[in-house]
């Protein structure tokens, strides 16, 4: 299967005092479409920090990202983000006071994947991850944290990105409230071909992903792969 | 048309009313100040509007050459000779570029009785006229006839302009003469024909404060025909008792500004012809430049201007930095919110140039108010710095031109004229402020660190 993702001898290092903290080095790894991936670790480990670098938020990296064949540094971090890959946070990252159509529509409008913001198809697709319509026009403060994640994770679809990046979705929500927010996943890998890139402490959630991941010795290792 | 996101950033900030109600104030009094500033500037709005008032010149003054009584014939020459000599200098002055015209008086006084116990009788003073702005130039106006032309004054018609307190009817012919010490009588020489009849404006301080000025009985009248007169009296000898001046003597500037540096030439022109009179072992002249009101009106307007202009430049820089810190502060409690912009793929310039384009927004209707306010209370500040001067307000009556009614300053002062580039200005200077304000705490807010962490990764 085609990579859409690759990294390639990764470096990356914090400043610590005088010195350097590494955090990885010579790291390779590959991600395909249709597959749902997991990456576990402990805290500290530099799961955030992986996560950043493949979302083209932090260009302070040495090595390779290359999304669709080109390094992403030469596609522009700012249009890699825009056209390449879509990111779902913890604690959601919604515009609080804007309801859910508002912040679906704003992030249509930054993704140079969509054309034209169709409202219909908005609430319509709200509507399938459990948000209706009544809810979709109240600001998203005032929704549940499963519901928040929800919209975040339509955001993403509406979006159109290729690569979606996760960094535990589920950190802030209850047992089916995560559950149903792995079964949205599994199901964009799956059905929709997307490439689904979540970090987690769960290990129970994480057997439920086509790929298991973890961070070890600076490197990004494999743990299993499951057909 | 892709819009939405633009729009909603634009909305965001504009329709937070406390807090775009506070960014618009702080806006609107630092735009109020720097339209002041430009409108009520170092340029030349305020000297215009002095200058549209006044006509500004030089006086020399105490140039008095006296017949003395009993004196040695070689005297009269003398004394002649150097009066003479200054006219000469007056008319060659009058020659430089700066000078738009000179003016003086010949003065002599003419009386036409004696008696043993009262002393001279009637009296008329005659005033020398050689400008034909004289009326214009020192508050007395028309009620009847006709004041002198340029050709007759130059020309030396026998034309006469008297006070209306006089009994002389347009028309009249009277006989210009001398008292004559010796003989009790009158001496004639010359007739001259009476074609306007003046009067005082009203309210003239500076007439009150000036007596050296037209009396109640002075006779206006060329120049030319006292310089003659007193030629033919320095000929026939007969200038005993005889009082007779050259007094007035005023250079009006083509422009208002070359005031100071005019004064310089002037003061060199002047020792230059001391040096002369010098060497021709007469007594040195007494020509000395006096401080003529409007120079001093000028430079105390432009001193208090000065100090308005320190007070306005600080409120406005206080303005400036409460604008920067309250732009930084509210910007800052947006960071979360900027970092899904940034997440979803927006660069960070365009992130800034979108805030910025908010606040803007505002700045562009706030600088428009302040603009028109900063007119309106630059234009009452001017009147009034105007009309507080006592001293400018004598000039105003004494020097503006006779179509204004002068009992009443506020006419003689004319508003500001509105200038758009000064306005311009204003406007750039205070949305460059929030554009800078913006940028800088975006440079702040939006570093690599913040947001690559944005709220959300953990
Ligand atoms: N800006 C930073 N400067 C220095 N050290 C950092 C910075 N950000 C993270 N770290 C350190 O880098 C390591 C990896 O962090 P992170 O990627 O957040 O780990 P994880 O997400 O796996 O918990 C941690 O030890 C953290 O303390
Ligand atoms: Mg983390």
């Amino acid at each position: 299967m085609e990579h859409v993702l690759e990294v390639k001898h990764l470096n990356y290092f914090y400043p610590d005092g005088d010195g350097k903290r590494i955090i990885f080095e010579d790291c390779n790894i590959s991600f395909s479409c249709g597959r749902f991936y997991a990456i576990l670790g402990d805290s500290g480990s530099g799961k955030t920090t992986f996560l950043s670098v493949i979302a083209g938020l932090d260009k302070r990296y040495e090595g390779e990202v290359i999304y669709e064949g080109k390094e992403i540094k030469e596609i522009g971090l700012d249009k890699y983000r825009r056209s390449g890959v879509s990111m779902v946070f913890q604690s959601y990252n919604l515009i609080p006071h804007l309801n859910a159509i508002e912040n679906c529509l704003i992030a249509m409008d930054i993704s140079s994947n969509v054309s034209f913001l169709d409202k219909k198809k908005v609430v319509e697709l709200l509507a399938k991850y459990g948000i209706d319509e009544k809810k979709a026009k109240r600001k998203v403060n005032s929704l549940s944290g499963g519901e928040q994640q929800r919209v975040a994770i339509v955001r993403t679809i509406l979006t159109e990105s290729k690569v979606i990046i996760a960094d535990e979705p589920t950190g802030n929500l209850d047992q089916t409230a995560s559950q149903s927010i792995m079964d949205a996943f599994l199901q964009l890998a799956h059905e929709e071909k997307k490439c689904v890139i979540m970090v987690t402490h769960n290990q129970k959630l994480a057997e439920m992903a086509d790929v298991q991941l973890m961070i070890d010795q600076k490197k990004m290792i494999s743990k299993e792969e499951r057909k | 048309m892709k819009s939405y996101y633009l729009r909603n950033v634009l909305n965001q900030i504009i329709k937070k009313k406390v807090e775009t109600m506070i960014i618009f104030s702080i806006l609107l009094i630092m735009s109020l100040f720097l339209s002041l500033i430009h409108f009520f500037g170092y340029d030349d709005s305020m000297e215009a509007n002095i200058a549209n008032t006044l006509s500004l010149r030089y006086e020399i003054g105490n140039t008095h050459v006296v017949g003395p009584e009993g004196s040695e014939i070689t005297l009269y020459d003398y004394h002649h000779d150097y009066f003479e000599r200054i006219i000469t200098w007056i008319e060659e002055v009058e020659k430089e570029e700066e000078i738009d015209y000179a003016d003086y008086n010949i003065q002599m006084d003419l009386y036409s009785g004696y008696d043993k116990e009262m002393g001279f009788l009637t009296g008329y003073r005659l005033f020398g006229v050689s400008n034909e702005n004289y009326l214009l130039d020192n508050h007395i106006e028309l009620v009847e006839g006709r004041f002198l032309s340029q050709e007759e004054i130059d020309s030396g018609v026998p034309y006469i302009i008297v006070s209306n307190e006089t009994s002389l009817k347009i028309g009249d012919h009277i006989s210009l003469g001398e008292a004559d010490d010796e003989n009790g009588g009158i001496h004639k020489d010359i007739t001259v024909e009476v074609i306007g009849i003046y009067k005082h404006k009203k309210q003239s301080i500076y007439y009150e404060k000036n007596d050296s000025f037209v009396n109640s009985q002075g006779v206006l009248l060329s120049n030319k025909i006292l310089h003659d007169l007193l030629l033919t009296k320095v000929q026939n000898e007969t200038i005993d008792s005889y009082h007779y001046s050259l007094n007035h003597i005023c250079f009006y500037l083509k422009d208002y500004q070359d005031y100071v540096g005019f004064q310089d030439k002037l003061d060199s022109l002047i020792r230059k012809f001391n040096r002369e009179i010098e060497a021709l072992e007469y007594i040195p002249s007494n020509l000395t430049i006096t401080e003529t009101n409007t120079g001093s009106i000028i430079q105390s307007v432009m001193r208090i201007k000065n100090v308005y202009q320190v007070i306005f430049s600080i409120v406005f820089i206080i303005t400036a930095l409460i604008l920067i810190s309250s732009i930084y502060y509210l910007l800052k409690k947006k960071s979360a919110e900027m970092s899904v912009y940034y997440s979803l793929g927006q660069s960070k310039l365009k992130i800034t140039l979108h805030y910025a384009l908010a606040y803007m927004l505002i700045g562009v209707v706030a600088v428009l108010i302040g603009i028109a306010i900063g007119y309106f209370i630059s234009n009452q500040l001017s009147i009034m710095m105007l009309k507080d001067n006592v001293e400018l307000q004598s000039e105003l009556l004494k020097f503006t031109s006779t179509t204004l009614d002068s009992s009443n300053i506020n006419d003689n002062i004319q508003t500001l004229s509105f200038n758009g580039v000064k306005a311009l200005y204003a406007a750039i200077e205070t949305l460059a402020v929030v554009f800078i304000s913006v940028l800088g705490s975006m440079m702040l807010i939006l570093n690599d660190r913040i947001l690559s962490r944005n709220g959300g990764w953990n």
